[in-house]
């Protein structure tokens, strides 16, 4: 062997060497497997764009938004505002089981904490944007029960919203035209999803732990305690729950049946993703429609391919895992009550919904120990983000940025 | 053992780096031997949870192109462990000599079968390839 190559050799096998150095001081060893899985969690990075809606990173839309969401003469009877079921003080969720605005309705409101990341909307996605999301709501007579026709009139009728309007999509459209209040409808929804995009919270603890780690650095390690070290370890090996909570918030916006068992007073045959599909496929407001800033792009495309099928009955969305504290109940129904119970349903599976035909195959007990379930349950206290600017937990002063 | 393998070996030593060459090609014997699927893997590592395109080329027993219509070839996938296929179904267009397929998407890691299915008259006949995502 020349010395050259020597040279090469030395070097590749020191580098191969560094490489595989562990990281100082994990109360548990994080191999190779886990680390990669690491990197797909963290750090939450930025919002994703979303090109089907031009005025998503405006800020005079997301202020029109913000004031929006906290308005509740979009209602039906004037008392009930987006914030009524996403509480802002209870991350952006709401505290009930079951949803409560001009009726009681099927399921849980989720928190909006992170919702920009998603790609479907609802438990069920019902929606492929925030923005038609947003519209759902607005006229669901369980919800605010209002109309487009009815929203359309308010502005018109009010100078601040009618100027807040006029500063980012143009003159308001003349009440005559038949296409008006759709316009409004759909700019309202454009609005308010801007505002959502706003409702960040990542840099956890668990980031900075996953950063020092990637970085062999041993400052950062010790954000994480041993507990919640070995919780984490749990998470990405024998728990198994990266199969769905995955990518970095902890989701992968798609749908399973985990069967965990129905609300006493929720339905007991909620279709969820079936319905979703179909409901997304319907609507005038999908991301191929005319409303649409993409009618061609990444998102109008995944709609038509969606694949329909029986397998998606009883499906929900996996909700993200940051920021859980603060937001109980959980699940679709908000049937448990807090975070032992989900882990506990996990562990066991007792209580298992025996009506749904499709539940996940790799879904069987965990059969933890009682310090593994509290190791793994200290883990997900330390996925909560930097805490939000404390001006979009209330109303601003007015539906324009110069009020 | 040659020098620069000893290399590339030591270099791939903590398994970090992903195996699989961006030109790699993936060839196999449809499930009645009545042709040959060669899948190029592009990208050179499957996504996860992200949309992906797949591209192949179909060949007879000798090698040549088959001659069969892109309406008469479709694409699927299942993770067969888990009992269930993807959210999405991929369609199916020509590029050249090459057929691709998307969108592709594996929301999960572990193991996915890739089902080509080409129908000529009454008999449809499948070729398969298996990616394990980790
Ligand atoms: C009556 C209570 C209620 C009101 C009022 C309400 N929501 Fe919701 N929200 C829910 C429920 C319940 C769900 C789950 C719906 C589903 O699964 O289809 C939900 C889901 C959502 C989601 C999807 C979150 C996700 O992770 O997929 C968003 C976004 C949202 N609501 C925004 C809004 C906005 C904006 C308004 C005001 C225009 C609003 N909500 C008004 C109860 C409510
Ligand atoms: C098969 C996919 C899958 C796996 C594996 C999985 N989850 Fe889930 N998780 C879901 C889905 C889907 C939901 C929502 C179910 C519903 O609403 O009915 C959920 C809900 C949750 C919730 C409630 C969050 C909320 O906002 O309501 C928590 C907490 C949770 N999972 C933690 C875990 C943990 C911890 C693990 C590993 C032990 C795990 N999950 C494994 C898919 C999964
Ligand atoms: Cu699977």
């Amino acid at each position: 062997m020349d010395l050259g190559l020597k040279s090469i050799l030395g070097i590749a096998l020191l580098s191969a060497l560094m490489g595989c150095q562990d990281a100082p001081g994990t109360a548990v060893e994080f191999g190779d497997a886990e680390r990669k899985q690491l990197g797909r969690l963290s750090p939450l990075g930025d919002v994703p764009p979303d090109p089907t809606n031009r005025f998503a990173d405006d800020p005079n839309a997301a202020r029109l938004g913000h004031w929006l969401f906290f308005d509740e003469r979009l209602s039906l009877d004037g008392q009930v505002s987006c914030a009524t079921c996403h509480v802002p003080t209870h991350a952006f969720s709401d505290p009930k089981s079951l949803a409560k605005g001009m009726g009681l309705g099927e399921r849980h409101a989720p928190s909006l904490i992170n919702v920009a990341y998603g790609r479907w909307f609802g438990w069920g996605g019902r929606a492929d944007s925030l923005w038609m999301q947003a519209l759902g709501p607005l006229e669901n007579p369980l919800e605010l029960g209002g109309h487009r026709d009815l929203i359309a009139d308010l502005f018109h009728d009010d100078p601040d919203l009618k100027r807040a309007y006029e500063t980012t999509f143009g003159p308001l459209p003349n009440e005559s035209d038949v296409t008006a209040s759709d316009e409004v409808f759909v700019n309202v929804g454009k609005s308010i999803a801007a505002f959502e995009r706003l409702l960040v919270r990542g840099n956890s603890r668990f980031d900075q732990f996953a950063a020092a780690l990637a970085s062999n650095r041993s400052d950062g390690i010790e954000a994480l305690s041993d507990s919640e070290q070995r919780g984490l370890h749990l998470f990405l090996t024998r728990a198994n729950c990266t199969q769905c909570h995955l990518g970095p918030n902890f989701t992968d916006s798609e749908f399973h049946n985990t069967a965990a068992p129905p609300h006493p007073e929720g339905r007991r045959d909620d279709p969820g993703r079936f319905q979703g599909i179909a409901h997304v496929q319907g609507s005038e407001f999908k991301a191929s429609g005319i409303y649409s800033d993409d009618r061609n792009g990444t998102t109008a495309n995944r709609v038509q391919h969606l694949v329909k099928s029986s397998d998606s009955f009883g499906a929900f969305k996996t909700p993200s895992l940051r920021n859980l504290a603060g937001r109980a109940p959980f699940m679709h129904q908000g049937q448990f009550e807090d975070l032992d119970a989900v882990l506990h349903f996990y562990d066991t599976r007792e209580g298992a919904s025996v009506t749904s035909h499709h539940q996940e195959q790799i879904l069987a007990p965990l059969r933890l120990s009682p310090s593994e379930l509290s190791d793994l349950h200290a883990f997900l206290g330390s996925l909560e983000g930097a805490a939000l600017d404390p001006s979009l937990l209330v109303p601003p002063a007015g539906p324009s940025l110069s009020d | 053992m040659k020098p620069h393998a000893l290399i590339l070996l030591l270099l791939s030593a903590c398994g970090g780096a992903e195996a699989l060459d961006a030109s790699a090609v993936v060839e196999q014997d449809s499930n009645a031997a009545n042709f040959v699927l060669s899948v190029r893997h592009t990208p050179a590592v499957m996504p996860l949870n992200a949309e992906f395109e797949v591209r192949f080329q179909l060949l007879d027993m000798e090698g040549r192109a088959l001659d069969v219509e892109v309406e008469d070839v479709s694409v699927d996938a299942d993770m067969p462990e888990h009992g269930h296929g993807m959210t999405v179904f991929p369609s199916v267009r020509r590029e050249g000599s090459e057929y691709v397929a998307g969108p592709m998407l594996f929301h999960m890691s572990g193991r996915w079968e890739v089902y080509v299915d080409v129908r000529r008259g009454a008999v449809t006949e499948r070729a398969q390839v298996a990616w394990t995502l980790d």
